[in-house]
Parts: C-alpha cells; sequence; structure tokens
C-alpha cells in the first residue's frame, strides 16, 4: 500500500508544484485558536500539515517554537490531548495528510506502540521524532507495524552517506532534509549545501525529499522548488501568529496562501 | 587492580548499561558523537596522551588526593572508621576537574578549538574554563540564571580565566536547561566546537568517557585504604548529582565485596515535588541523549528538580547508575537540605572541613546511617568538592546576609 503522503507529494510534483507542508504546534497559541489555525492552513493551500506534540525539553528547536511548546503546555495539552485534538480535525471533514512531531519521551511514556495504535486510530499518517537517530527508527517502525503510520527519517547537512543510506532504508512518506546546521527558527538564507544534500538523498530512494528548518520567505520556496519534493515551514508561520494575536486562522491562511501565490506566480 | 578486565562485563567502554544508556540525539550530532568516540578510543593506546594527561593530573590538579582518616569524627560519632577522600583538594576544588582537564586534551587531537559546557554548581564551569586557559581554547559555559544567583564567585572566577557565561533563562533556569542550551549550541556550531559535558550523563560515550576520566578516584582510592588498612572497605559512599564524582569511585569496587551507596538529594523531601531524587523516584525516561531514570509527570514531561545543592538539582541521572541500582550492586538513598546542612556543620566543626553541599549530602546521611553501624566498620566518604562556592547559600539559607557584620 503506498502512503497517502507520498502520493500527495508526487501529485504536486507532478503539476510541476513543491508541495507546501507548514509546521504549527498543537495547542498553540490556544487550544481553539489551534483548530482554527489548521483549518486556515488547509484553506490556504497546504498539502500535508505537520503538528508539533509539546515536550519541556525540545532540543531541536530556536526560540520561536520552544515558546510555542511552552504556551502549549501551559494550555494543558499533552500527548493524548494533541491526538484528541487531531480527531477533532478530522471530524470536522478535513482529510489532508497530517504528520505527528514530537521528542522520543512522551511517546516512550505512553508507549511506542499504543501511541502507534492512538495515533492511526484518530487519522494520524505519519510521525517525526526530532531526537532519535535514524537507526532507532527501526525499533519504532517494529513498534508500529500494525498501523499506517509513516517513520519519517530526517537526514542532516553533515549526514554521511552511510547514515544518508540508513535513514532511506527506513523511510516512509517523505525524507525531511535539515536545511542547516543547527535549530528550528527563521533563517535569512538557506544555504547551497542542501542541494548537493537532497541529489545525495534521492541517489538512495524514490520516496520525496523535503526541506525545512529556517525556511521563512517565498524566494527561499522558490529555490528549494529547483530540486525538492516539499517544503516545511514552521518558525516563520508561528512568529506571524504571535505577531498577530487576533484570529490566527485568518493569519494562517493568509501566510500559506501568499506563500503560495508568491512561489507558483 | 581488577577494573576493565575483560570479565568484567560492567565496566567496560560500551553504549549500553543493561537497557539504559543509548544515543537519543538529532541526526546533526551523530557525526560528532561517532568522532568523539573514535578520538577516545585512540587516546586510551596513546602513550603520548597518556603521559601528557598523567602529567597534568599529578603537577597541574595536584594528584594523588589525599586520603584522610578522620579521627575526630570517628571519635564523635563513636561507632565506625571514615576515611574521606579529598577531591576537594584537586586544583578548582572538585573532582570536575579530572573530566574537564581529560576532554579538553581529547580536543587538541581532534583539532576543534571551541569548548562549550554547561555549569550547575559552576564547578565543572570553573574547571572547564581554567582547563581552556591552560591549553589555551575558546571556551563558553552556559548556566542557568537561578544558579548565576546561587553561586556568583563560581561565575566571577569564570569570566576571570576568561570564559564567556551564558546565561540560561528557559525552564527551571538550572542545570537540565543550561543543558538543553548547550546541545543547541553544539548543534549549530558542531564542526568547530566540543561540548565538554560535566558528569556521567548525556548520549553514548559520554558516560564511558566520563567514567574513563573520574575513575581515577576509585583507582587511588583503593590503593590507598589498602595502604593504610590492609583491606578494602566495608562502605564506599558519594553523592549521586548526575553521577560523574560517584561512578568515578564506584567503578573500583564493582567486583569487590564491598557496599556502595549513591547519595542523591532529597530537596524538601522524597514526599514533597521539591526534590532532586532521581532513582527513588523517578521512573525511566529519556532526557539528554540517554534511556535513565528520570523526574517526570505521568505525560512524559520532564518535571523540575529542587536541592539546595546547585549541582545536584538535576531530574535526570547517568545511565550506569540506573543499571546499577536495578542489579542491586549500588545501594541508591537520599539526604534532605536539612539533613546536607547537618552534614555540612559536622564535617566543619569535627575536622575543619568544610565540604561542597553536595558531598554534605552524603555526610549527612551517613550521620543518620552510623547510628546503626559498629566500630570494626570501615567507610570512606568521598568529599567531591570544597564548601566556598556555597558559603552564601548556606548563610542565606539561615537568615544571613553574609554584607552585613557577622
Ligand atoms: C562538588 C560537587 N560534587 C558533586 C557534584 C555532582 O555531580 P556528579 O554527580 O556528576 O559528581 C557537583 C556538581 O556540580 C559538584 O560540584
Amino acid at each position: 500500500m503506498k502512503s497517502k503522503i507520498t502520493n500527495i507529494i508526487k501529485e504536486q510534483n507532478k503539476k510541476g508544484r513543491i508541495a507546501l507542508i507548514p509546521f504549527i504546534t498543537a495547542g498553540y497559541p490556544s487550544v481553539e485558536g489551534f483548530i482554527n489555525v489548521v483549518k486556515g492552513l488547509v484553506d490556504g493551500g497546504s498539502d500535508v500539515i505537520e503538528i508539533g506534540m509539546p515536550f519541556s525539553d525540545p532540543i531541536a528547536e530556536g526560540p520561536t517554537i520552544q515558546k510555542s511548546s511552552h504556551i502549549a503546555i501551559e494550555n494543558g495539552v499533552n500527548i493524548k490531548k494533541s491526538l484528541d485534538l487531531v480527531q477533532k480535525i478530522r471530524s470536522s471533514g478535513i482529510n489532508i495528510p497530517i504528520v505527528m512531531m514530537g521528542y522520543i519521551n512522551p511517546i516512550l511514556s505512553i508507549g511506542v506502540s499504543n501511541f502507534a495504535k492512538l495515533a492511526t486510530n484518530v487519522g494520524v499518517n505519519g510521525l517525526i521524532i526530532a531526537d532519535i537517530p535514524n537507526e532507532e527508527l527501526k525499533q519504532i517502525q517494529i513498534s508500529s507495524e500494525k498501523n499506517s503510520l509513516d517513520t519519517i527519517p530526517l537526514i542532516s547537512l553533515n549526514s554521511s552517506k552511510k547514515r544518508i543510506e540508513l535513514g532511506c532504508k527506513y523511510a516512509q512518506g517523505f525524507i525531511y532534509c535539515i536545511s542547516i546546521l543547527g535549530v528550528t527558527g527563521s533563517r535569512s538564507s538557506v544555504s547551497l549545501d542542501v542541494k548537493e544534500k537532497v541529489k545525495m538523498v534521492k541517489n538512495f530512494t524514490n520516496i520525496p525529499v523535503g526541506v525545512g528548518f529556517g525556511v521563512s520567505k517565498p524566494s527561499h520556496v522558490k529555490n528549494i522548488k529547483e530540486y525538492a519534493d516539499a517544503v516545511i515551514v514552521g518558525s516563520a508561520l508561528i512568529d506571524e501568529i504571535a505577531k498577530t494575536k487576533n484570529q490566527p486562522g485568518n493569519t494562517a491562511k493568509k501566510f500559506i496562501s501568499n506563500l503560495y501565490k508568491e512561489t507558483f506566480k | 587492580m581488577n577494573i576493565d578486565s575483560p570479565k568484567n562485563k560492567d565496566n567496560q567502554f560500551t553504549e549500553r548499561f543493561g537497557d539504559y544508556g543509548g544515543r537519543y540525539v538529532p541526526e546533526t550530532l551523530i557525526p560528532a558523537l561517532e568522532e568523539l568516540e573514535k578520538a577516545y578510543l585512540i587516546s586510551q593506546n596513546d602513550p603520548e596522551f597518556n603521559s601528557e594527561l598523567n602529567d597534568l593530573l599529578n603537577n597541574y590538579v595536584g594528584r594523588p588526593t589525599p586520603m584522610f582518616y578522620a579521627r575526630n569524627l570517628t571519635k564523635k560519632i563513636g561507632t565506625a572508621q571514615i576515611f574521606l577522600k579529598r577531591e576537594d583538594l584537586a586544583h578548582t576544588g572538585a573532582h570536575k576537574i579530572n573530566n574537564a582537564l581529560g576532554q579538553a586534551l581529547l580536543l587538541k587531537k581532534i583539532g576543534k578549538n571551541r569548548v562549550i559546557a554547561e555549569t550547575g554548581a559552576g564547578q565543572h564551569g570553573v574547571a572547564t574554563a581554567t582547563a581552556c586557559a591552560m591549553l589555551d581554547m575558546e571556551c563558553a559555559i552556559y548556566m542557568g540564571e537561578e544558579d548565576i544567583k546561587r553561586q556568583a564567585p563560581n561565575v566571577y572566577r569564570m569570566k576571570l580565566l576568561g570564559a564567556e557565561v551564558i546565561p540560561v533563562t528557559t525552564g527551571s533556569k538550572t542545570l537540565k536547561d543550561a543543558i538543553n542550551e548547550a546541545l543547541r549550541d553544539w548543534v549549530t556550531n558542531v564542526e568547530t566546537t566540543h561540548y565538554i559535558i560535566g558528569s556521567a550523563v548525556g548520549p553514548h560515550p559520554y558516560p564511558s568517557i566520563v567514567k574513563g576520566f573520574q575513575k581515577i578516584i576509585g583507582i587511588e582510592s583503593r590503593n590507598q585504604i589498602l595502604s593504610l588498612t590492609n583491606t578494602l572497605p566495608d562502605y564506599v559512599v558519594a553523592c549521586v548529582g548526575g553521577g560523574s564524582n560517584a561512578i568515578g569511585m564506584f567503578s573500583a569496587f564493582l567486583n569487590d565485596d564491598v557496599k556502595l551507596i549513591g547519595v542523591e538529594a532529597a530537596g524538601e523531601g522524597t514526599m514533597t515535588p521539591q526534590h532532586a531524587a532521581t532513582i527513588s523516584k523517578g521512573r525511566p525516561g529519556i532526557l539528554h541523549g540517554a534511556f535513565s531514570y528520570l523526574l517526570q509527570d505521568k505525560d512524559g514531561q520532564v518535571q523540575e528538580a529542587h536541592s539546595i545543592s546547585a549541582g545536584l538539582d538535576y531530574p535526570g541521572v547517568g545511565p550506569e547508575h540506573s543499571y546499577l541500582n536495578d542489579t542491586g550492586r549500588v545501594r541508591y538513598v537520599s539526604a534532605t537540605d536539612e539533613e546536607a546542612l547537618l552534614g555540612f556543620d559536622l564535617l566543619t566543626k569535627t575536622e575543619g572541613i568544610i565540604p561542597a553541599l553536595e558531598p554534605s549530602h552524603a555526610m549527612g546521611y551517613l550521620s543518620k546511617f552510623l547510628k546503626k553501624s559498629d566500630k570494626k566498620t570501615k567507610i570512606i566518604l568521598l568529599i567531591s568538592g570544597r564548601g566556598d562556592k556555597d558559603l552564601d547559600t548556606v548563610a542565606t539559607y539561615r537568615g544571613i546576609s553574609l554584607k552585613d557584620k557577622l
């Protein structure tokens, strides 16, 4: 069975487009606001949505996502509540692919196979874990075998050929290429080295390759479109939502539709 | 000496201690961890590295540190014979220098010139800043804002030594958050920077490397007690924060018929939420790259630890300690803030040794426990550091301001 995530990305690529994957923290800016943000992101033209499950010690995040994570925890959102929110999104008729991003400890805390089952039941399509290296994906896959949850590996700018091969071996859905050495957060430019990395990854797999971390502007997306299949935008979106305070759904919609228009005009 | 013999499974350079340990970090850090592991393993058989390290340990740090028969304490308590292993006499005032210097020398081999470290009590920060001053390396130390307040003298020492001290304002603003920030810096600057972690925690190979540089404490102690008394001790007692002083000491005695006791910080009591008794009260989880006991809530969010001692104020613990707890080889207990202060006073008044608040926990526990032991019992108590850094904390706790007339 082919992955729903892979299918959607490839469909976009066939139309000459790069798939847009916004990232938002579950329960940010508020529990209600988050649902509206997701609706706005869908209306704005997103192809897949990545949802962060808040963790107390998010070592791969820069200040923006750290803060959103902290606020979400204060709003009472934990791993189970994050999945409840996905269920709410699904029952409102949204069927866009959803990828959950999280840290290993909360997942371990409810049990990896239990998490996989709960996530699949509410309609999650994929999982990214920020603080495990790719050899650990094998264990995650074994634990979630009965479920159709894609495990999405991360490849870094400094990953060796051997490690890229390892990531590709366990990859499902898409492969997440980190565009910088560093934590999440908007950057003014995207390193040229990413292009080389994506090329290397494509030697090992036909699964789509997405680029994320630091991507903040339409010009970045335009550039990445030339060599990658999907692009992930997180901090820039959250910064925008933080700035406007009211009507986060509208802000999210405008952000994505603007990115879409600018990229494909 | 039987440590590190092949048959001693429990004492080898290893990624896993039972199920504990491992390497749970972002993919970006894997190349640096692999590079570090390789460099360390090569250094172990490199005569030049070892003679340079030994020279520094002997002539710069002042090793071997003495083992002192605490006759007054023994007399006062009137039960067991107590021997103090004096890491407080090491250069910079704590055992932390053994690891900081070892790792800094290793860096020279790797060829990186920028060092980052985290610090709680400031002892590891001072030790790292010292090693960097001496070996001419750039140094940045992450320290929680809360700890900057309570360990002011050490902050100034680091600055005098040429290190940049970066305040951490996230989370509980203590050691855990300082490690988070150091890891974020490392992910960003991994190609030019080495992270000298300060305890036997973190992803593989750190727990094994830190133990490797701290096991000198145990090796010396074992030789010293044998030459002082002709026998092995009955008990060895050490405090446990992340667990570097304790694992350095315990590693030499794991195969002996010696009872090992690790003392965690119980803060305001393990029945309150205000403690740092990770092994006694936590459950296994993953923080800072390793699977080990962890103070966490039911959702797997990490809880804030509490202790009067900044060096023990950490919700995690080194993975080998989790293993040694589960196998029953080491018994982990805890001492409250109050008990630590009793220990602090006891050692100060009876022996004229002002200990750091961290080993004061071990002393505090011991003074309770000793009532049940007898005269022939021999105990090594590890004094991991001296108390100068803590004078302000102790005074404040007692409602005294050091700026006023005493
Ligand atoms: C004197 C002293 N002892 C003990 C500790 C606790 O660390 P560990 O458990 O790694 O020895 C510290 C930490 O700062 C310290 O300064």
